[in-house]
């Protein structure tokens, strides 16, 4: 297993800083997070998070529109950024000699994005975005299946209640005034983990965060997150809704409650999953793909989010003439069976969650956002190694007990997509 | 709110030190038995990747059986004479991993990526996977009708209908790169076990195969563990790679699948490309760069940026053996489809008529010499770096030549394959969207005319 090595340190005006260097391959990866997410929108404002993220490529006090790109492609690097539920991040890797270009460019929008903006660009990136929405939700089948789960698990008043992408109807009441509020409010050294990932001197690039962002004040107390994320622990009743799509397969869509990120109960919920559907030999897989030939695919997902309660999703497509109560029947019978699960089927799961951190790991840039991810949201980077021990301490008893109590009827939702019949609309 | 002080910030973009050498990891060639092995070593991570790639892909396909070679592949792990599918499920899972297999147009893979020090389980799984795939009737029949369900399911996705339906358009129905890699529902239907077995026979063989070792291991270790592994593997050399013929001239048309109310459409503009060998590689390389092969390619800056038609436009060429396909495209909102095609001829009519200028062309070399790098900096993307050279036959030293082969593209020639390549009366049009709103306007167009098709 690798163990990922780092140093921490923090600017006068609050900015975090993790370094880790590995000289393997002349790269470094630079990677920012902010800690402002869909979670910190407020009502009629859901989507902004995503749109202020297009915003910030925009150019900035000394970068005009379209450079941020050019530049770093003219450096041979490669860049992006996303927004999630309880952050937005912006990465790019650069050949390492890029390193000062990468930083330059970071603080420039970090600390003067507002003299750029226009409404022309907000303009434009609002179109751009409703497009990412009809290409990932409204032309896809089912494509919005999380904005649904979403809404189903959490009452109206949650932050986790809306979808990161945004209604199109508030992403047209999007002002230019909300992007400096927001930017004002959120985008501030003191709300930022800066990490860097790979090939460079920590003395040097400590110099030149120190240059570069040093002189960015530090913002306002960060507001409250809006609403009301305490929640119980379950639902208390079933949830179901049933769509009807132009579609071949139906899909059955289960989610339930369960342990935020980084609390006790939460690893259980991980390793379930892994037992659920991490590969062929997987529980659902061998089961309902291979044994009873109902299934397509399926897939299950523990979300990594903090506030309050999280959830688990499980989805499972349907062969063709399968009767859908005959699947639900049957994926229920499964999961149920996850309450008698002994030692011998954990290894396996353990195993398969290892070797995919191994594969997230042999990247800067995955290495960076967990860096970062484990600053931001724990206050311990070191967490990179130790996440690790705690799924392999998960015991075959709390994978037994997380089952009994979270997945059960009375925490539960039921969303099913299921062709139209006739097809089309 | 008091405004930031903007005094002390930098304004310059910061100047930069000379670059390091660009890390090509040294590549040994090693034999087992009558295979093959190429290790590139690399001590970054305790990790192993494996592929045992052959020399034959999608193109060998039988005729009217489009998605024998993808099925192939992917049944291998359907069981074998010693084990069951779930036996080779838990062993690949013992070790920590799961079977990846490949079938591209020139060649095909299965590979496994491993702790280093499970070398010797891993080959001895993919050894008996290729050698000894027995297909069992059960479980092969059961893959198959995965594969045809996942074909109807692909019918509704309106990207992969327009792949499809471009490939098609280029290279019409007969010829391999006409037909989905895949496979389409009536060819997979037709395809029975005994036509697997016989392909896994002709095509799965030493002869045609090489193992690639990408990680942390030494020359000695596999040498030995693939000898182990695949020292007596000898079949009969196989049939020869196939090629594809020189695709018949285009129809100028649009290609419509109709998709009703779909609130955008996907567009493609497709043209017969060139094969890797060609001597056109390199400015084609920059050309497609600039055109929509990076953020700032002019299709993704005119249809995204000054546009907002779309969430991101691209255009690639695909370098097979033979020649392969140019697509442009893009997901564009439905009422702007028209729009977004003729802006996307007028941005590839500028391109083969006016030189670019040097600053763009810079940008590009640099974003494709420089960015190198972001290909090695893991074990498979060595690992692909090294099955690219081999399968293709580029030589040993091919990637000492690489930076300068893109150094010396000139504007001019970058113009020059432009207008040779995508001359609009080579061009082949695929719209999926909404009939009823968008055939009128792409009628409109002078292209030709709109034909109705189905997604297949």
């Amino acid at each position: 297993m690798i163990r990922v090595g780092f140093e921490e340190h923090r600017l006068g005006n609050g900015l975090r800083v993790v370094l880790s260097r590995d000289a393997s391959v002349p790269v470094v990866a630079i990677n920012l997070w902010y800690e402002v997410g869909s979670r910190n929108e407020r009502e009629g404002r859901t989507g902004f998070a995503h749109l202020f993220e297009h915003m910030m490529f925009q150019g900035s006090e000394n970068v005009p529109e379209t450079v941020h790109f050019a530049l770093i492609e003219k450096a041979g690097g490669t860049l992006n950024g996303s927004t999630w539920l309880d952050r937005t991040n912006y990465f790019e890797t650069l050949p390492s000699h890029y390193l000062e270009l990468g930083l330059w460019l970071e603080a420039d929008r970090m600390g003067g994005l507002l003299p750029a903006m226009t409404q022309e660009k907000l303009d434009n990136q609002r179109d751009v975005v409703k497009n990412e929405r009809r290409w990932r939700v409204d032309n896809q089948p089912y494509g919005d299946w999380d904005e649904r789960i979403q809404a189903m698990l959490y009452p109206p008043d949650h932050p986790y209640h809306h979808s990161v992408i945004g209604s199109m109807a508030d992403l047209d009441s999007a002002s230019l005034e909300d992007v400096a509020e927001f930017f004002r409010t959120y985008y501030a050294p003191n709300n930022a983990v800066l990490t860097l990932c790979g090939d460079f001197d920590p003395a040097a690039a400590m110099t030149l965060v120190e240059r570069y962002f040093g002189a960015i004040p530090p913002g306002p107390p960060v507001p409250s997150i809006p609403g009301v994320a305490s929640i119980p622990a379950h639902i208390g009743r079933e949830v179901r809704q049933v769509v009807e799509q132009d579609l071949a397969l139906a899909r059955l869509f289960l989610a339930y409650r369960i342990p935020a990120y980084g609390m006790a109960g939460h690893p259980a919920a991980v390793v379930a999953s892994s037992i659920l559907t991490s590969g062929k030999s997987s529980m659902l897989y061998r089961t309902l793909v291979r044994e009873r030939q109902l299934a397509q695919d399926v897939v299950s997902y523990a979300f990594p989010i903090v506030l309050g309660v999280s959830m688990m999703v499980v989805w499972v497509t349907a062969r063709p003439g399968v009767a859908d109560a005959l699947l639900e029947v049957a994926v229920l019978e499964q999961m149920e069976a996850l309450r008698r699960i002994e030692p011998g089927d954990l290894e396996r799961a353990v195993g398969l969650i290892e070797a995919h951190r191994l594969l997230e790991l042999e990247r800067m840039e995955e290495r960076a956002d967990l860096l970062s991810l484990n600053t931001m949201l724990f206050g311990d980077p070191g967490r990179i190694n130790s996440e690790l021990d705690e799924m392999r301490a998960v015991t075959a008893a709390e994978v037994r007990d997380f089952a009994g109590e979270y997945l059960r009827a009375d925490n539960r939702c039921v969303l099913w997509y299921l062709p139209r019949p006739g097809g089309r609309k | 709110m008091k405004p930031r002080s903007l005094t002390r910030r930098t304004r310059a973009v910061p100047a930069v030190g000379p670059p390091g050498p660009i890390p090509f990891p040294a590549v040994t060639p090693l034999q087992a038995g009558s295979l093959r092995v190429l290790l590139a070593r690399r001590r970054t991570v305790p990790i192993l990747d494996l592929h045992l790639v052959f020399r034959h892909g999608a193109t060998d396909d039988p005729v009217s059986l489009a998605g024998c070679a993808s099925l192939t592949a992917s049944a291998l792990d359907a069981g074998t004479a010693a084990s069951s599918q779930n036996d080779i499920a838990r062993r690949l899972e013992a070790i920590g991993s799961a079977l990846a297999t490949q079938t591209a147009w020139d060649h095909s893979s299965i590979g496994v990526r491993v702790l280093s020090d499970r070398l010797e389980p891993a080959l001895d799984i993919i050894a008996e996977l290729a050698r000894h795939a027995a297909f069992p009737e059960t479980e092969f029949e059961q893959r198959r009708q995965l594969r045809i369900e996942a074909i109807l399911q692909e019918r509704k996705e309106p990207d992969i209908i327009a792949g499809h339906a471009i490939a098609r358009a280029i290279f019409g129905s007969h010829h391999p790169y006409g037909r989905p890699n895949s496979g389409t529902h009536d060819s997979v239907t037709a395809i029975t076990r005994d036509a697997v077995r016989s392909f896994h026979r002709q095509h799965f063989c030493p002869a045609r195969a090489f193992l690639i070792a990408a990680g942390d291991t030494d020359d000695e270790a596999l040498e030995r563990a693939a000898t182990r592994a695949f020292g007596e593997w000898v079949t009969p050399p196989a049939l020869e790679t196939a090629s594809a013929p020189d695709p018949a001239r285009i129809r100028p048309c649009i290609r419509l699948v109709d998709r009703p109310g779909a609130p955008q459409s996907e567009i493609r503009i497709g043209a017969v490309g060139a094969e890797r060998a060609s001597s056109d590689y390199f400015p084609l390389l920059v050309l497609n760069t600039m055109l929509g092969g990076s953020f700032t390619s002019r299709l993704n800056a005119r249809l995204r940026e000054e546009r907002g038609f779309t969430y991101g436009a691209f255009s690639r060429f695909a370098f097979r053996r033979s020649r392969g396909p140019f697509v442009a495209g893009a997901a564009v909102e439905a009422g702007a489809t028209h729009l977004a095609i003729a802006d996307c001829l007028d941005v590839i009519h500028t391109m083969g008529t006016e030189i670019a200028e040097e600053p763009e062309i810079d940008r590009t070399r640099r974003y494709l010499s420089l960015g190198l790098v972001h290909g090695l900096e893991t074990n498979a993307g060595v690992a692909a770096r090294v099955a690219e050279v081999e399968v293709h036959g580029l030589g040993p030293a091919y990637y000492e030549g690489y930076v300068a082969g893109i150094e010396a593209v000139t504007a001019e020639q970058v113009r020059e394959v432009a207008a040779r390549y995508l001359d609009r009366d080579g061009l082949a049009y695929v719209v999926v969207g909404d009939g009823a709103g968008v055939r009128r306007e792409l009628e409109g167009l002078g292209i030709g005319p709109v034909e109705e098709e189905h997604a297949i």
